[in-house]
């Protein structure tokens, strides 16, 4: 090796980057190494599903003992139930980002960020690909046990419309993607807390309560309930959940579509808000 | 000229708390906050190809530096300029040219080979297949760490990994390299592998290093040009061996006796340093040391007489201890 042999910079690092083939087949790769890095935690993502298939378990023994005392008021039947948290197991799985703990403890608390900084790729598309594999792990665990559970449970009602499909999928895309922007946003909250344990507690409660993961939220309490329809958790969970069970015209799945979207530019403008400010008070501690 | 510092400086707020229950009570109500000054008003440049050295105690604010450099910190007042950049802009193309090297943290998978990590890289940083295949052989080849790169990272040592360390840093083969106490707690023979491999890097590829070490061998083996800081405040920056000639008040007289002398005789000559028969060693002022050594020659058994500089650490410590302001 010598200074006459080395490459120029220029010539080493490729400059078709905007050429669209090379930027998903680099991106591919960038997401077949997080895909092997998910894989060698396969247990993890096991317990992990098995933590959601027993409250989904709990959740719907409990509307069997309200629906057998007619509590219900006529708003949903067992077989909507059981669908319901049956789609959840999947939903839950597959759609329900875990990333806010690992942005707060690890990477803003304990300086981790840094080591992302210094790459020339952002922080955000970093944690999207880390994620990612993760989800559909576990989400890939969901929709077995969901075939495996629909050959004993005759209960499980799911869309019918194949035209609907489509969409369907586009929204279940676009909860994703909205999750992913609102758990990291609650992540880099880490920037100007102190113990964020607290903050994550807080938000666990909430995000139960209005992504429709305790109770469907066209059941709350009329006094919240225009308020749960309308708050962006429950697009990453509920509507998904509900477009499957085929409960939606087409009018209204493009009106989730839409609202999908609305929030998900809402909340990535706060997200970029909160970042660039968060960056500003960061310390790089313990880096 | 790759790196320029202007009149840079950086604060951090810092809650201080009183002692005991009564000032966690009292800490609920009032908190007293105090304004450090990690780095402050410092100005250097480096240029393409140096290699310098960066040292002082800890919380000197070497680390805030470096990290300002490489744009992890946003800075208070100043201005930072590396290879043309703003650091803490973080632009794509400058993130492509430089690497900063901690000793303590790493970015490598633990549980899959390093290998992996280095796939990685070569994909946020756009490497074509034949720069990374040559750029990895290379330095595959100086780290000597061919049989490793395949094992999973929890399985290598603290110098195994340190190398990978260096590798998965290096694999873009940047312009500017930062190095963070990239011997920290290696032993002995490892650090001077270090040492060899990050001096053989520079010179190949003429890159620009900025180093700290808590370790002065780091510094003397590698960087001609040391900067000094101490309470965020740069007190020297100049070539190693003029801040011995400058700094260095005394030198030391090493003599192998043929006899025994006894001390207090010698004690004549200058500070008896340490005596053990045959050898003794004396300090004596700087610009006396050669009537020194020729007294000792003329009226003593000497059998062999070294007239020696005193160690760096230690007149780096005098700095540290005897000149608060700037030198």
């Amino acid at each position: 090796m010598s200074v006459n042999n080395r490459l120029p910079i220029s010539s080493q690092r490729s400059r078709q980057w905007p050429k669209f083939h090379y930027s998903v087949k680099r991106l591919m790769t960038i997401f077949s190494l997080y895909a092997q890095h998910a894989l060698e935690y396969k247990v993890r993502s096991l317990v992990w599903f098995g933590v959601i298939l027993f409250d989904v378990f709990v959740y719907v023994l409990y509307w069997r003992g309200v629906l057998q005392n007619g509590q219900s008021g006529g708003l949903w039947t067992f077989s909507e139930a059981v669908s319901y948290y049956l789609l959840l197991l999947v939903a839950g799985n597959l759609l329900q980002i875990h990333i806010e703990e690992e942005v707060a403890f690890e990477d803003i608390q304990y300086g981790r960020l840094s080591q992302y900084l210094l790459r020339p790729f952002s922080y955000f598309r970093f944690k999207f690909f880390q994620e990612l594999p993760w989800r559909l792990i576990q989400g890939g665990f969901g929709i077995v046990a969901l075939i495996g559970i629909s050959l004993f449970v005759r209960h499980i009602v799911v869309v019918t419309d194949i035209y609907a499909v489509p969409l369907i999928a586009a929204i279940i895309v676009s909860a994703y993607v909205l999750c992913f922007i609102y758990k990291m946003i609650i992540g880099i909250m880490a920037f100007w807390t102190i113990d964020y344990t607290g903050l994550q507690n807080i938000q666990i409660i909430v995000y139960m309560l209005f992504s429709g993961m305790l109770i469907p939220l066209h059941l709350l309490p009329s006094d919240i309930r225009a308020f749960a329809l309308l708050q962006p958790i429950g697009y990453t969970l509920y509507y998904p959940v509900r477009a499957v069970q085929g409960v939606y015209t087409y009018g209204q799945l493009w009106q989730i579509l839409a609202m999908q979207w609305v929030w998900m530019i809402i909340l990535y403008a706060i997200y970029r808000l909160f970042w660039y400010r968060g960056l500003r008070v960061f310390t790089a501690v313990g880096q | 000229m790759v790196i320029q510092v202007s009149h840079l400086s950086k604060r951090y707020q810092v809650h201080k708390k009183d002692p005991g229950f009564m000032g966690s009570v009292r800490s609920l109500f009032s908190k007293n906050t105090e304004t450090v000054a990690a780095v402050d008003d410092i100005s250097f440049t480096i240029n393409e190809g140096e290699l310098v050295g960066f040292i002082g105690p800890n919380g000197a604010g070497k680390t805030t530096t470096l990290k300002c450099l490489s744009g992890l910190l946003f800075p208070d007042s100043g201005k930072v300029s590396v290879l043309g950049y703003t650091p803490f802009e973080r632009k794509e193309p400058y993130l492509s040219r430089i690497a900063l090297v901690m000793g303590q943290k790493n970015q490598l998978w633990w549980d899959l080979p390093a290998q992996e990590t280095f796939l990685l890289n070569k994909e946020i940083y756009g490497i074509r297949d034949d720069a990374y295949a040559k750029n990895l052989g290379e330095l595959v080849e100086l780290l000597e760490v061919e049989d490793m790169i395949r094992v999973p990272v929890r399985k290598l040592s603290l110098g195994e990994r340190m190398k990978m360390e260096l590798i998965a840093a290096l694999i873009h083969a940047p312009e500017v390299l930062f190095l963070d106490e990239p011997t920290i707690g290696l032993d002995v023979v490892m650090q001077k592998k270090m040492r060899d491999f990050v001096a053989s890097y520079n010179r190949l590829h003429h890159s620009t290093i900025l180093l700290t070490s808590h370790y002065m061998e780091d510094v003397r083996q590698l960087a001609s040009r040391v900067i000094i800081i101490d309470h965020g405040k740069i007190m020297y920056d100049g070539k190693l061996d003029h801040l011995v000639k400058r700094y260095a008040k005394h030198k030391l007289l090493s003599v192998v006796l043929d006899s025994y002398v006894p001390p207090d005789k010698l004690q004549a000559i200058g500070e008896l340093v340490s005596y053990e028969f045959p050898k003794a060693v004396i300090k004596v002022e700087r610009n006396a040391s050669n009537v020194a050594a020729a007294e000792l020659l003329q009226n003593f058994p000497v059998d062999d007489l070294n007239i020696e500089e005193p160690d760096i650490e230690d007149v780096i410590r005098d700095v540290f201890t005897n000149a608060p302001k700037k030198l």
